[in-house]
């Protein structure tokens, strides 16, 4: 029996790249991709692989250095989730042009849902955008398989090919079958030819030709690769068929195999769905009358099909625009575009709990900082010294400052820094002055924070940064930074010391505070305030370890706290302080303290969050 | 054997810990398997569902309707969950209060199905903290079930994540599960009445 082994879909796609001796990998991290990258460390560690691998300071960053890999003839990728795909843009579209050498996988991820992300961008359409070929996996072991067809196809046009999965390929857990490991065996040999690797604009024109060129031969291959697609066609023809690719598949597959249909309805399931194979395509809608195209997350075979008289989808609202396509979904598309029999019983069933679950009055469980995390005592502080004051934040763990009502906004990796300059000019040229206090991470500002505060300190805008600086890349599962300089594989690299960094960015006012000394980081925060009325931009280094991080590692100062009898009930510190170890207990009319998810931080006995005192350590 | 499960429970509960055991059985019980964990912002003590299908289906996602059993970390989170319920299946709950209450019970006891209650929490404390809960349901659950998933294989799997005395004590909660099964209540449902 071939060696199997348990994965996750991203751990299946890191399998994928070692089999195919793909050794220079670069990633930043952003669910649901970020566990890739360290399942290609694993490898590396158990297996003993002479691999480079790098947690990159921003997609983009990363995905130039998997670019160069490439062109000195070596296997590369660049792995990321799809906004991350946004950042790298610039280079996606000039790299498609220019090609590569060495084979070039970008791993994008996207989430439909979404559960973890601002968008539910579709990665395919990036495909088209930049005219590289995509590969849609259905499964974990598919996502596997595919790498060594997409390094296949990468090297044979030479031309970077992404592989598109999605949030129930990445997370999904499968026991997958494994091929045997290729180890690095080629050296760097970097050909030099300005024109194309320094292509001008009258080269580019040439390289745009030869790149649809190159398009055309792909799709026409991808039409007859029996490999990466399917096809089940019973008869000649048949009133109703169904186009599918990715996860979709996965799912509908098992719907027809309930219905007991599986294999009398004709069904596609495209693999790359772009360049679209026109072919096979074609010959499957000349035998349907009509044909349901199910694909996340957004219409792409759907538009690419020539023959849309024919199909039922999402521009005739046979399939929803947003949101997953979960079984539930992919039924009642297959429902609405041919009426099929639905088992009443079960129905009945799901409408009666789910009608009851609406009038039960169930407690939410929202997401919430953990506790004893430091982000809260920033957060609290912040409202407490500036009630009125404009907070943009950024992406991460500290979004959840929203539920302590100190994040007013969330637009992109670094937009706190570049929002609060915006802010600040918006009121500004109406004689007005509007406190703006930004919150950004230590990862976030290393991934894009530098070019928007020196744009503001140019600009001679003013308000307070915090970098709430937990010394990792929490949100994501624990990757480390720039800040420490810890490497992917866990080695040393160098340190880049934020305060060195914000200084070199052209700001005068920097100030250390450890969150946990909340009575400091308030006259600090005060402090700032008089500094930004008159004087410039004022940044706070926010600095205390990420509690689940440390957690592991040593034993925190434990402070046990405790509820004094003069606690009057008044809820302030559950309220603005938005502790879950914080609870009001409705019989005693009193606050009380849940032990079993206390850490001991001792923050809360802090007189800012009890007005009375009544928090003690 | 086709089986199929769905864990819920809150960020931190151990969600993702038990559903990375059950593909341990399964794998040790020579049974093909697909499942879903939900990573990212709500781990920081949001809802939390996982999926988990034995049996040669190829979806990650287990449908509404359709789910032998779930296991419930927290009691909100097991009725936030309970239309995944098949006719006849079982829901293992985390929890020392009545459950299901109405309308609901009624509701199940009209599909037959069972639930177990089991003060998972409380036990696992006791033997050394809170998170080994889920596996006291999972003793639970395996102690009843008479299809393809043993005893043995469970075990085995518990050994295989962590260092020796946490796997001791993952061990002591899965025994406390399965030995306590016959004290758990069991409400609704026809089963429950024979």
């Amino acid at each position: 029996m071939m060696e199997q082994e348990i994965l996750l879909g991203n751990g299946a796609i890191a399998r994928g790249l070692i089999e195919n001796g793909c050794h220079m990998v670069y990633s930043y991290p952003g669910t649901p991709s970020s566990e890739i990258l360290p399942e290609v460390v694993r490898y590396k560690k158990t297996l003993g692989l002479n691999t480079y691998i790098e947690w990159s300071t921003n997609e983009k960053v990363a995905f130039d250095n998997a670019y160069t890999a490439s062109i000195t003839g070596k296997r590369s990728s660049v792995i990321m989730k799809q906004v991350g795909l946004n950042v790298a843009s610039d280079s996606l579209m000039s790299s498609a042009y220019t090609g590569v050498k060495g084979g070039m996988i970008i791993v994008s991820c996207d989430d439909p849902g979404p559960h973890s992300s601002q968008t539910e961008q579709d990665s395919r359409f990036f495909a088209m955008f930049s005219h590289v070929p995509v590969f849609d996996p259905s499964d974990p072991q598919e996502a596997k398989d595919m790498v060594e067809s997409a390094f296949l196809l990468s090297e044979k046009y030479e031309i970077p090919v992404i592989i598109r999965s999605t949030t129930r390929i990445c997370h999904a857990m499968q026991n997958v079958t494994l091929g045997t490991i290729k180890e690095c065996e080629r050296r760097a040999d970097f050909r030099k030819d300005t024109s194309r690797w320094a292509a001008t604009p009258k080269f580019r024109y040439k390289l745009h030709k030869e790149l649809n060129k190159k398009l055309k031969k792909i799709s026409e291959e991808v039409s007859s690769r029996e490999d990466l697609n399917y096809v089940s066609f019973p008869g000649d023809t048949f009133p109703f068929g169904i186009i599918s690719s990715g996860v979709s598949y996965s799912i509908l597959k098992d719907i027809l195999s309930d219905m007991e249909i599986f294999g009398t309805v004709p069904v596609l399931k495209l693999g790359v769905p772009y360049p679209f194979p026109e072919r096979l395509v074609e010959d499957f809608c000349n035998r349907c009358k009509r044909i349901l195209i199910l694909e996340d997350t957004d219409l792409v075979i759907e538009m690419l099909i020539k023959r849309n008289e024919k199909i039922l989808g999402r521009s005739t609202g046979h399939v929803p625009s947003e949101g997953e396509l979960t079984p539930e979904v992919v039924y009642s598309s297959i429902n609405s575009a041919c009426s099929v029999p639905v088992k009443d019983e079960e129905r009945d069933f799901i409408t009666s709990v789910k009608s009851a679950l609406q009038a039960k009055d169930l407690p939410v469980h929202r997401p919430t900082l953990c506790p004893g995390c430091a982000h809260r005592a920033s957060f609290f502080a912040i409202k407490k010294v500036f009630p009125g004051g404009i907070f943009p934040s950024d992406i991460g763990c500290y979004t959840l400052g929203i539920n302590l009502g100190s994040v007013d906004t969330v637009l992109d990796m670094g937009a706190a820094i570049t929002m609060a300059s915006g802010f600040y000019q918006a009121y500004h040229q109406d004689g007005v002055f509007q406190p703006v206090i930004a919150t950004i991470g230590d990862s976030t500002f290393y991934h894009s924070g530098t070019s928007a505060l020196i744009n503001a300190v140019y600009n001679k805008a003013r308000f307070i940064l915090l970098i709430l600086d937990n010394s990792i890349t929490a949100m994501t599962g624990m990757q480390p930074t720039a800040g420490t300089g810890e490497k992917a594989d866990g080695t040393m690299g160098n340190p880049v010391a934020l305060s060195e960094l914000v200084r070199g960015c052209g700001v005068n006012w920097i100030r250390e505070v450890d969150p946990y000394d909340l009575t400091t980081l308030i006259s600090t925060l005060k402090e700032a305030g008089d500094y930004i009325k008159e004087i410039g931009i004022a940044v706070i280094i926010a600095k205390h370890n990420c509690i689940l991080h440390t957690k592991k590692k040593q034993d925190l100062t434990r402070k046990k706290v405790f509820i004094k009898d003069n606690c009057t009930g008044c809820r302030y510190c559950v309220k603005s302080f938005e502790c879950p170890a914080l609870v009001y207990d409705e019989n005693r009319k009193k606050v009380d303290i849940n032990r079993k998810i206390c850490i001991d931080c001792g923050v809360c006995a802090d007189i800012n969050v009890c007005p009375f005192g009544a928090i003690g350590t | 054997m086709e089986q199929e499960f769905i864990i819920a429970g809150l960020g931190g509960q151990g969600v993702l810990f038990l559903t990375r055991i059950l593909s341990l059985i399964a794998q040790e019980c020579n049974l093909p398997f697909i499942g879903s964990e939900i990573h990212g912002m709500s781990q920081r003590g949001g809802s939390v569902v996982s999926h988990f299908r034995i049996g040669n289906m190829k979806g990650p996602l287990v449908r509404e309707g359709r789910a032998d059993v779930i296991f419930a970390l927290e009691e909100s989170e097991a009725y936030r969950n309970l239309f995944f319920l098949r006719g006849g299946g079982k829901i293992y709950v985390d929890t020392g209060k009545d459950f299901p209450l109405s309308p609901f019970k009624e509701i199940l006891l009209k599909r037959n199905v069972s639930a177990v209650t089991i003060n998972a929490t409380d036990m696992a404390t006791e033997i050394s903290s809170s998170s080994s809960a889920n596996l006291v349901l999972l003793g639970c659950y395996i102690a009843s079930e008479e299809q393809g998933l043993t005893r043995e294989a469970a075990e085995k799997s518990i050994s295989k994540i962590g260092k020796a005395r946490v796997v001791e004590k993952n061990l002591e909660a899965f025994i406390r599960g399965f030995e306590s099964s016959q004290l758990s209540t069991i409400r609704s449902g026809n089963k429950a009445e024979n």
